[in-house]
């Protein structure tokens, strides 16, 4: 087991922030920790790195307990902050070069490593600019050239896409994904759930201090009774042909809106959509726009918690 | 150890790129000695030094009569006085001091100001060829007149007040004061420096906390980098006061150097202190910048005779201010000769500068932190 957190309790003040929190990460995944604002997602990180005091509980990494001086661990763990953590006065070079050694002493060494970590965010034509005359984006790369450079074997992404344009957002995200091809297993916190479901193997839904789900994005969705959403707009229905609609197989809830569109959520099975287009036809029923969609993950969160994600 | 230095590299950088703390440090001090000297001149000019009053309490000492009298109008203005007058002048402070003129000379002085320091070296003067006097006075007294006007000449009497490394410029006391400021303002830095190092002050910090790096290491080597921007800076402060405002320090200006270097740890260790706290970073900047300028204040930056002013009434105050510690040691060596002085007042500069780095250290070394 490469992380193993137990029973972790963290209070600020009355606000239990972790509330007996439980996680355990292989070597080789993708990692995501799912959760709103505020869900404890950044405090167990801080925890797990020992910069946060506990009430209770217990953390281990590599098999060690995670302690401020285990210069041994940290020596193999690459930290990527929420918040972009960079000296203002130095250069992208510098920076990278500064924060890998840090870890790494071998001038020769270290010389390789940036320039592969400064490859690797794509950063090659802003090597000699100052922080303050990057973009967004780029300077989100930077963060991450700077945590990664060491080549470390467990990396910890808090947030790492927060206000970044697309492309440096997919940029990002193919490189986690080719980090972890190469061998290192990735912690990677976020709100947004394409994101995580896209790249991150294991998934842990986060919500107020506590893991709510966890399992692979299948899993996870199979958790839910909704297997299928079915939209469809510009319909003009009656109170019984809605009705009728509840009788179909696998179908538990149709709701219709003022602006005319059907949404009806069905169980996970095969020729939902076929049979509620057969129905409404047999009924002549007029319609628009058909969509189906299959279940997110904030439809998980939403099932679980009673509220969506992004609240 | 090659932490340590690479870690000293980075923070050199980043210290003598931080313009902020760059513009306190260096240009500040530069612009502050600049307006000194529009305001001052280049100083008194020893031409025109008024003489210091004093009282001469007549004895048996017939030779330090003629002495001091010799020298009446020139660097003296000598009222002859009973015991009991000149006592009641120098607590009204209409004299700088009481000379009697008994076997073996004495003086009484009131304060330890510039001119009470030229009684001393007329005293110090006379008893040094004393007995060379006595000698002539016996066997050649036609030639003591000669002989007393030679000792006692003016301009050989401010030239060996000059070789021995005093001055007589009043003025200086303010730029010793700016010196002093100027050390204080490496706070500024020391105060960066210690926020980068504790993960709950900034998101820097906590990068730096997550990483393998030593803490003592740590400290150590940002320590030593703001204190080497420092003393720079200080160092162009002193070249650009004398060679391009022409004050004068003495001939011991080397003995500069070390108040300088302990004066900058010292202002790096206060900033690093106050940054070490779990206070927000305006009431820190404010905390500094407010705490600078008294310290300057009392060491006599906007009035000379404040430092003198403490001393009678609360020399405690003298003694644990470092600006007023640095301005005296400076005083120390180049008006009162006082090599005895000027090593105490380093040794408390240094013994403050290990205490509060000692205490920031323990203080950033914080193991983990209540919150983020």
């Amino acid at each position: 087991m490469m992380v193993h957190i137990e029973n972790l309790v963290k209070r600020y003040g009355s606000l239990v922030a972790l509330d007996h929190f439980n996680l355990d990460i292989q070597e080789g995944e993708i990692f995501g920790l799912l959760g709103p604002n505020g869900s404890g997602k950044t405090t167990a990180i801080n925890c797990m790195l020992a910069l946060l005091k506990y009430d209770k509980g217990k953390i281990s990494i590599f098999g060690k307990e995670m302690q401020p001086d285990s210069y041994d661990i940290k020596r193999q763990i690459g930290v990527v902050p929420q918040n972009v953590a960079v000296f203002d006065q130095m250069t992208v070079y510098e920076n990278i070069d500064y924060f890998c050694g840090l870890y790494v002493s071998e001038k020769d060494k270290r010389k390789r490593l940036v320039e592969e970590a400064i490859a690797f965010v794509g950063l090659e034509d802003y090597r000699k600019a100052f922080p303050k005359k990057l973009s967004g984006g780029l300077l989100r790369r930077l963060n991450i050239a700077c945590g990664i450079a060491h080549q470390p074997g467990l990396i910890i992404m808090d947030e790492p896409t927060v206000a970044v344009d697309p492309q440096s957002r997919n940029r990002i995200l193919e490189g986690i994904v080719e980090l972890n091809k190469k061998g290192a297993t990735v912690i990677y916190t976020s709100h947004y759930m394409e994101e995580v479901e896209q790249i991150c193997s294991r998934i842990m839904i986060m919500d107020h201090g506590r893991s709510i789900a966890s399992g692979t994005a299948e899993e996870l969705k199979r958790m839910i009774k909704t297997g299928e959403t079915i939209v469809i707009e510009n319909i003009v229905l009656t109170e019984e042909q809605r009705d009728g609609l509840l009788k179909l197989p696998h179908v538990f809830e149709a709701n219709y809106s003022e602006d005319q569109t059907l949404t009806v959520k069905c169980t996970s099975a095969k020729h939902n959509l076929i049979r509620v287009l057969n129905y409404l036809q047999k009924e002549e029923a007029t319609f628009g726009r058909v969509l189906s969609e299959m279940p997110t993950l904030n439809d998980v969160f939403l099932e679980i918690t009673g509220k969506e994600l992004r609240d | 150890m090659r932490t340590t230095l690479r870690l000293y590299a980075g923070s050199l950088k980043q210290n003598l790129r931080q313009r902020g703390d760059l513009f306190w440090s260096l240009l500040f001090p530069l612009i502050l000695g600049t307006l000194f000297f529009a305001s001052f001149g280049s100083g008194v000019n020893l031409e025109e030094m008024s003489a210091v009053p004093a009282a001469l309490v007549s004895g048996e000492n017939i030779i330090f009569q003629d002495f001091l009298e010799s020298m009446d109008g020139q660097m003296l203005k000598l009222s002859e006085m009973t015991k009991e007058q000149a006592k009641e002048s120098l607590r009204e402070g209409s004299i700088k001091g009481i000379f009697y003129a008994q076997k073996e000379p004495t003086l009484t002085v009131a304060g330890s100001n510039l001119e009470e320091s030229i009684l001393e070296t007329l005293l110090d003067s006379y008893l040094e060829h004393q007995d060379m006097m006595i000698d002539i006075s016996k066997h050649h007294l036609a030639g003591l007149p000669a002989a007393i006007a030679e000792i006692s000449d003016y301009r050989e009497m401010t030239e060996s007040v000059t070789v021995s490394g005093r001055t007589m410029d009043d003025t200086v006391v303010y730029f010793y004061a700016l010196i002093g400021m100027a050390c204080l303002f490496g706070s500024f830095m020391g105060c960066t420096a210690s926020m980068n190092m504790r993960a709950d002050q900034s998101a820097l910090a906590a990068r730096r906390c997550v990483s393998p790096s030593n803490r003592l290491s740590m400290v150590i080597s940002e320590m030593m980098a703001c204190f080497t921007v420092q003393f720079l800076c200080v160092c162009v402060l002193l070249v650009y006061l004398n060679f391009v405002l022409g004050i004068t320090f003495g001939e011991k200006w080397l003995l500069l150097l070390p108040v300088c270097i302990l004066g900058s740890m010292a202002g790096v260790s206060i900033g690093m202190f106050i940054g070490s706290m779990k206070i927000g970073y305006g009431t820190k900047m404010g905390v500094l910048v407010s705490a600078s300028l008294v310290m300057s204040f009392m060491a006599g930056l906007m009035f000379g005779n404040m430092k003198d002013i403490i001393e009678h009434h609360c020399p405690v105050l003298n003694r644990i201010n470092p600006a007023a510690l640095i301005a005296d040691a400076f005083y120390s060596i180049s008006v009162y000769d006082n090599p005895a002085r000027y090593r105490m007042n380093l040794v408390i500069l240094a013994g403050m500068t290990v205490l509060l780095t000692a205490v920031s250290f323990w203080m950033i070394r914080r193991e983990r932190y209540e919150s983020l």
